[in-house]
C-alpha cells in the first residue's frame, strides 16, 4: 500500500490580513517520518494547527485523510481519524496520574477500570522501552518524562499520524535516543510521523523525506538523502538577502557601552559574557531554548542571577528588580508581545507610557495632556497607524503594536534596550521600519542587543553577532565576515 | 472621537440614564418620593455603600476581590464604639486609633494578597471570618452602644437643617477615589496590574507594592464608612455592614469594573450606587417588599453579566 | 510509610490537631472523650460535613458556589412546608424533592458559570440574592415550625446507636469517593480542575463537568437542607445564612485547592470536624459561643498562610537548586 495517509493542497492562511500561507502542499505516506523544517515564523507550527483542527484554513485548502477530503476539520475530528499533535508546551493534567494521562478519554465506560488503565497505560510504555512509575502524578516528573508520557498517549489512542514538534527541546541525550528507537518501532507498525525540528542532525538522523517551509512557502519536499546540510540550509534561509543592510556608519569605537561577565542563571544561562560598544548593534542568534531570552531576562531582573556582573558605561550595577533594571537604564523588549508586552485590554497611550509615568506629571498628578503629546510624539517618529491614541490595544496590527512598545522603551531614555524577537508576526515593510529605529538608537548612544532566529535580520542589523547555544556564546564573528551558513552552521549542528 | 475609540465615560452616562428614568419612574408612582427630605434619604442612603464600592472597585481593577471589607467596617464600628461608649475615650482618640487598627487589618490584606501572592479571593474569605470573629468577641456578640450626645457629625448632623453632612464625606473620599485612580501613577499601575500581571512585570511595575495599597485603601474606605454607621445609629455591631458587602460587588459591575482586573471606572461604579439606592429606596416608596429589592438586584447583576458578555461576542 | 506521610500529610495534621484538641479539653472536661460525646459531636456536624463535600466538588473544578446558604433555606422551607402538608409521613418523598429542587438551582449556576465565562463567585452572588430575597419574599419571613410524623426521626433516630444523619454523611462519603476515584465524570472533575485546555482538547466537556459539580452540590445542599428541618423541626428563611463561608473554609483546610483540580475527601472530613471540635471545646469550656468565628477565621489564615509559603520556598529552592 503505498497510498497517502494524510495530504493537503493549496493551504492558504491569513491572520488579519497577512498571509502567513501561500498554497502550500504536502503529503505524508504510510509508515514513513516526514521532517519540517524552516526558520521561526515559515509557517510550521500553522500548518501544525490546521492539521489538528485547531486553526481553519482560508476557503479552498483542501486536506485529505486517506484519500477522503475532509470538509471541515476539528480537533474532536482529527482525534476520531487519528491524528495526535505532541505540542511543545504539554497539554495535559499535571494532577492525575501517568496512567490516567496516557487513558485519558480512551476508556470511556462509566466506570473507570484502573486496572485495564494502568495495563493500557504498561502496554504503550513497553512498547516504547520506557520505565515509568504509573502512579505517579504526570507534574512530579521532569519535562522530558512528560513528552514520553505524551507519545505514550498518542500510541495507546493507535494514532495512525503522530506529528512531534519540537520533541527533544526538553529531552536528555539518552532520552533522545530513546525517542529514535520508538519511532523506529512506531514506523514498523505503519505509523506515520510529522517530525518538527530545528535541529538539522536530527532531522537527517529520523527522516525519510524532508519538507522545506520558508515565509509561508513550500519551497521544496524530497527524500532526506537527496539533502546536503549546505542545500538544507541555503532553502531554508534562502539565498537572497531580504533586508537592506543597515550598518554602522560612525565608524567602529573602543567605547564599551555595556557588559556583561560570566552571567550565570542555570539551567539556561550557563557563564555568559558579551561587549556592546558605541554606535553598535549587537546581534545575538541561536535556537529557540539556547538561553538567549534567558540571558535578557537575568539582566533585565526578571530572574535572579546566580552570578555575574553587569556594567554599563563602565561602572558596574547591581540589578534587584525590573524596575530597578529600568532606573539604572535597562530595557527589554520582551520576546511574546500577546502575552508579556501588550496590555492588550487597555489604550495605545496608556500602553505607551507604562513604563514612564514619572514624566506624564505635573505636579503630582498624571497630566492627560502630556500623555498624549508623549504619544503622539512616537506615532509621528516611528510613523504608527491608526494615528489614534485611544485605540484598545488589542486593535493594533502586529508591526503597529510592536512599534506601540518600542515609543515606551524609547520614552525610558534607555542606556541599553535588549530587543527580543521584535519582528516575530510582524509584516514586512514594518520589519524594515523596526530595523531602522534600531539602527538610529544605536547611533543615538544607546546599547542595542538584537536577539532574533531571524538570521537575514541579524546579518542585516548587526554589526557584530554571537551565536548562542546550550546557555553559552559559542562563536563570535564581525558581519561582514560572516556569512548565513557559518552562523547556522556553529547554531544548529555544533 | 473615533469610532475606533471607546468613549470613556459610556456607563456613567447609560447608569445616570437609568438612574434619571427610575427618578421618574418612582416619582409618579409614589407621592412621597419627591420630596425634599425623601431626596435627601436617598442621597444620604448611599453614603455608606458608596464608601465600601470605592473600597470594592479599587480591589477589583487589580484583579481582585476584597471580601473582608464588610467585616472590616463592622469590626471598626465596634471598636469605636467601644472606645467611645464603654472606655469613654475622647472622640479623637477613638478616631485616630480605629483608623490605625483599620490601616493594619489593610496591610495584613495587602500582605496576603501582595507580598504571600496568595488569591485575593481566598486570603479575604479568611481575614473576613478573622476580622468578624473579632468583632464578636470583642463586642460580646451584641450591640455596642454609644451616648446619644456624642459623635452625631458622620451620620446625624444636617447641615442648614436639611444636608445630612455625611454626603460631604461621600463626595470627599469619591474625589479622592477618582484623583487616586485616574490622575495618579499608583493608580495607574493598579489598573495595569489588574489588566496583566505578568505584562505589568515586564514593564517594571512593582506588584507586591501596588497590591498592597489597594487593600490599605480599601481599609481606609471602609473605616470612613465605619464612621458614618457608627454615628447613625449610634452604635456598633459586627455584622452592620455585612449586606454591603454584596451591593458593593454589584455597584461596582454595574458600573462595568470586571471582576477580572484592570477595566472599569471609579466614577461608573458610583453610578452603579446610585441606581442600586435608588431602586432600594424607591421599592421601599412604592411599599414593594424589602424582600424583592434583594431579587431584583440579584436579577439586574445577573442580567447586567449575561447582557455584556452577549455583546462581547 | 514515607510516602504515605508525604501524599497523606495534610489529612494526618489534621487529625493530629484534633487529637491534640481533644486531650487539651479531656484534661479541663474529661466528657470530652466519652462515647455520648463523640456521637454528638459527629451528629452535630453531620449536615455542615455533608454539604462541605459538594463544596469539595465544585472547589475542584476551579470555580466557587457562595449561594449554598441561600440554596439551604429554599430547599429547607420547601421541604418543611411539604413536611407539614404531609404531616410527616412521606419522609423519602420530602428529601427526594429537597434534593430535586437544590440539584435545580446548582444546575443553574452551573450552567451560568460555564456559558458566562465570568468567575463563579460573582455569578453565584448574584444567585445568592435572588433565591435569599425569593424565599422570603414568598414566605414573608415566616418560619414553618411543629414539624411532626415520622419524618423528624429521619436525622436523629440511630441505628447501631449512632443518629441516622451520621450515617447519611458516611454513605455520602463512600459515594463521593466512589464517584470522585472510580467513575469517568470524577475523574472529569479532576481534569478539568487541573487543566481546562487540555481537558477540552481530549474530548471532556466543560460544561458537563461543571453542570454536575454545581448540581451535585445543591443536591447535597438540598439533603442537608431536609435533614435540617427534621433534625429542628423547624425551618426558617434565615437559615444558612454564612454557610458558604464554613464550607469553603473546610474544603480548603482539608487541602482542596482553591485552583482546583486536587481535591481531598478525608480533609474536607477532618476540615469540617476539626472546626466542629474547636466549637465542641469551647463550649465546653464555657467559652461564649462567638469566639467560634475568631477561630474558624485564625484556622483558615493559618492554612492558607502557610499553604503559600510552603510554596514560595519550594519556589525559591528549586530556583537555588
Amino acid at each position: 500500500m503505498d497510498t497517502n495517509i494524510l495530504e493537503v493542497k493549496k493551504v492558504n492562511k491569513t491572520y488579519s490580513g497577512i498571509q502567513v500561507l501561500h498554497d502550500v502542499e504536502f503529503d505524508l505516506k504510510r509508515g514513513e517520518t516526514h521532517a519540517m523544517v524552516g526558520e521561526n515564523g515559515a509557517g510550521k507550527s500553522t500548518l501544525i494547527k490546521i492539521l489538528a483542527g485547531v486553526v481553519t484554513p482560508d476557503d479552498g485548502s483542501e486536506i485529505y485523510w486517506d484519500g477522503k477530503l475532509i470538509s471541515r476539520m476539528t480537533p474532536e475530528k482529527a482525534i476520531e481519524l487519528g491524528l495526535a499533535v505532541i505540542y511543545q508546551d504539554i497539554s495535559m493534567f499535571p494532577n492525575l496520574t501517568i496512567a490516567e494521562n496516557i487513558c485519558k478519554g480512551k476508556h470511556t465506560e462509566f466506570f473507570v477500570n484502573f486496572k485495564k488503565m494502568k495495563e493500557t497505560a504498561q502496554k504503550a510504555l513497553d512498547f516504547m522501552g520506557v520505565d515509568l512509575n504509573l502512579n505517579q502524578k504526570l507534574g512530579e516528573i521532569s519535562v522530558g518524562k512528560q513528552q514520553l508520557v505524551a507519545i505514550a498517549r498518542a500510541i495507546t489512542f493507535e494514532a495512525q499520524v503522530i506529528v512531534m514538534d519540537e520533541p527533544t527541546a526538553a529531552l536528555s541525550s539518552s532520552e533522545v535516543k530513546m525517542l529514535y528507537r520508538i519511532i523506529d518501532s512506531l514506523k514498523e507498525q505503519g505509523v506515520s510521523i510529522i517530525y518538527i525540528s530545528h535541529k538539522l542532525e536530527e532531522v537527517f538522523t529520523v527522516a525519510d523525506r524532508i519538507t522545506v517551509l520558508r515565509d509561508g512557502h513550500k519551497i521544496h519536499t524530497g527524500d532526506a538523502s537527496g539533502f546536503t546540510n549546505e542545500s538544507l540550509i541555503n532553502m531554508m534561509v534562502g539565498r537572497e538577502l531580504r533586508f537592506i543592510p543597515m550598518h554602522n556608519e560612525e565608524g567602529d569605537s573602543d567605547e564599551v557601552l555595556f557588559e556583561v561577565k560570566d552571567l550565570v542563571n542555570p539551567p539556561m544561562v550557563n557563564g555568559v559574557s558579551f561587549q556592546v560598544r558605541r554606535n553598535e548593534v549587537l546581534g545575538i542568534t541561536g535556537l529557540v531554548g539556547a538561553g538567549r531570552s534567558e540571558t535578557a531576562q537575568t539582566v533585565f531582573g526578571l530572574m535572579k542571577q546566580q552570578s555575574g556582573e553587569v556594567y554599563i558605561h563602565g561602572q558596574e550595577v547591581h540589578i534587584k528588580d525590573t524596575n530597578d533594571a529600568i532606573g539604572k537604564g535597562i530595557c527589554y523588549l520582551p520576546e511574546d508581545r500577546r502575552t508579556q508586552g501588550l496590555f492588550a485590554q487597555q489604550n495605545m497611550t496608556w500602553n505607551m507610557t507604562a513604563v514612564t509615568l514619572h514624566k506624564q506629571l505635573s505636579g503630582k498628578l498624571l497630566d492627560s495632556r502630556k500623555e498624549l503629546a508623549t504619544t503622539e510624539k512616537y506615532i509621528k517618529s516611528i510613523d504608527i497607524r491608526p494615528a489614534l491614541p485611544g485605540i484598545n490595544a488589542r486593535n493594533l496590527s502586529g508591526g503597529n503594536a510592536q512599534k506601540v512598545l518600542f515609543g515606551r522603551w524609547m520614552n525610558a531614555d534607555p542606556k541599553v534596550l535588549i530587543v527580543d524577537e521584535p519582528t516575530a508576526g510582524v509584516d514586512v515593510g514594518a520589519k524594515a521600519e523596526i530595523h531602522k529605529i534600531l539602527r538610529n538608537m544605536a547611533k543615538e548612544g544607546v546599547a542595542v542587543v538584537l536577539i532574533s532566529s531571524d538570521l537575514s535580520e541579524v546579518l542585516a542589523v548587526s554589526d557584530r553577532i554571537l551565536v548562542m547555544r546550550e546557555g553559552k556564546i559559542v562563536h563570535e564573528v564581525k558581519t561582514d565576515e560572516a556569512t548565513q551558513e557559518a552562523i547556522l552552521e556553529k547554531g544548529l549542528m555544533g | 472621537m473615533n469610532r475606533k475609540t471607546d468613549f470613556r465615560y459610556k456607563n456613567e452616562l447609560v447608569l445616570l440614564g437609568v438612574f434619571l428614568v427610575l427618578f421618574i419612574i418612582f416619582s409618579i408612582a409614589s407621592k412621597h418620593f419627591l420630596s425634599l427630605t425623601n431626596v435627601m434619604s436617598l442621597f444620604s442612603q448611599m453614603v455608606e455603600l458608596g464608601l465600601l464600592t470605592l473600597g470594592m472597585a479599587a480591589s477589583m481593577i487589580s484583579g481582585g476581590m476584597d471580601l473582608s471589607l464588610g467585616a472590616l467596617t463592622s469590626f471598626c464600628t465596634v471598636m469605636l464604639s467601644v472606645f467611645i461608649g464603654k472606655l469613654f475615650l475622647p472622640e479623637g482618640a477613638a478616631f485616630f486609633i480605629v483608623l490605625a487598627i483599620a490601616i493594619l487589618f489593610g496591610c495584613f490584606n495587602g500582605f496576603l494578597v501582595g507580598y504571600l501572592n496568595i488569591q485575593s479571593m481566598l486570603a479575604t474569605l479568611g481575614t473576613q471570618s478573622l476580622f468578624k470573629g473579632l468583632g464578636l468577641v470583642i463586642s460580646n456578640g451584641v450591640t455596642v452602644g454609644i451616648p446619644n450626645t456624642q459623635f452625631a457629625v458622620f451620620g446625624r448632623v444636617k447641615l442648614w437643617g436639611f444636608f445630612p453632612f455625611q454626603i460631604i464625606l461621600l463626595v470627599i473620599a469619591a474625589v479622592i477615589a477618582i484623583i487616586i485612580f485616574n490622575r495618579t501613577m499608583i493608580g495607574r499601575r493598579i489598573y495595569l496590574i489588574g489588566s496583566n500581571p505578568t505584562v505589568a512585570k515586564f514593564a517594571g511595575i512593582n506588584i507586591k507594592k501596588n497590591i498592597f495599597f489597594t487593600y490599605v485603601f480599601s481599609a481606609c474606605m471602609g473605616f470612613i464608612a465605619s464612621l458614618v454607621f457608627t454615628s447613625k445609629i449610634s452604635a456598633g455591631r459586627s455584622d452592620v455592614a455585612d449586606p454591603l458587602l454584596l451591593k458593593a460587588v454589584c455597584a461596582s459591575v454595574f458600573g462595568g469594573v470586571s471582576s477580572l482586573g484592570g477595566i472599569g471606572n471609579i466614577s461608573a461604579a458610583l453610578c452603579g450606587v446610585a441606581v442600586i439606592t435608588i431602586i432600594s429606596n424607591g421599592l421601599d416608596m412604592i411599599n414593594a417588599s424589602s424582600y424583592l429589592q434583594q431579587v431584583v438586584i440579584g436579577g439586574l447583576l445577573l442580567i447586567v453579566l449575561a447582557f455584556r458578555h452577549a455583546r462581547k461576542k | 510509610m514515607k510516602n504515605i506521610l508525604k501524599s497523606k500529610g495534610r489529612e494526618l495534621l489534621l487529625a493530629a490537631v484534633i487529637l491534640i484538641i481533644g486531650i487539651i479539653v479531656t484534661t479541663i472536661t474529661p466528657a470530652f472523650f466519652s462515647v455520648i460525646n463523640i456521637t454528638s459531636i459527629l451528629y452535630g456536624n453531620a449536615i455542615m460535613g455533608i454539604m462541605a463535600i459538594g463544596m469539595m466538588m465544585v472547589i475542584t473544578t476551579a470555580n466557587v458556589d457562595i449561594s449554598v446558604g441561600s440554596i439551604f433555606a429554599v430547599c429547607n422551607m420547601i421541604c418543611a412546608a411539604f413536611v407539614k402538608a404531609t404531616g410527616g409521613t412521606q419522609s423519602v418523598l420530602a428529601i427526594i424533592i429537597a434534593m430535586a429542587v437544590g440539584c435545580c438551582l446548582g444546575l443553574f449556576n452551573g450552567l451560568l458559570v460555564a456559558k458566562l465565562n465570568i468567575p463563579a463567585i460573582v455569578v453565584t452572588l448574584g444567585s445568592m440574592n435572588i433565591m435569599r430575597g425569593a424565599i422570603y419574599y414568598l414566605t414573608d419571613g415566616a418560619w414553618i415550625d411543629g414539624l411532626t410524623g415520622p419524618f423528624v426521626k429521619v436525622a436523629s433516630r440511630r441505628i447501631l446507636g449512632v443518629q441516622e444523619a451520621v450515617w447519611i454523611w458516611v454513605a455520602v462519603i463512600i459515594i463521593t469517593y466512589f464517584i470522585l476515584y472510580r467513575t469517568r465524570v470524577g475523574r472529569n472533575v479532576l481534569a478539568v480542575g487541573g487543566n481546562v485546555e487540555a481537558a477540552t482538547r481530549v474530548g471532556i466537556s466543560k460544561t458537563k463537568t461543571y453542570l454536575f459539580a454545581f448540581g451535585y452540590l445543591g443536591a447535597l445542599v438540598g439533603l442537608g437542607g431536609a435533614l435540617s428541618a427534621a433534625k429542628l423541626k423547624i425551618a426558617q428563611p434565615s437559615n444558612g445564612i454564612g454557610y458558604e463561608m464554613q464550607l469553603i473554609a473546610a474544603a480548603v483546610i482539608g487541602g482542596t485547592e482553591f485552583s482546583g483540580g486536587v481535591a481531598s475527601i478525608a480533609g474536607t472530613v477532618l476540615g469540617v470536624l476539626l472546626l466542629g471540635v474547636i466549637d465542641n471545646a469551647l463550649v465546653l469550656a464555657k467559652v461564649p459561643v462567638y469566639w467560634q468565628d475568631l477561630a474558624t477565621g485564625i484556622i483558615i489564615v493559618l492554612a492558607v498562610a502557610s499553604d503559600a509559603l510552603k510554596f514560595i520556598i519550594s519556589q525559591n529552592r528549586r530556583r537555588a537548586g
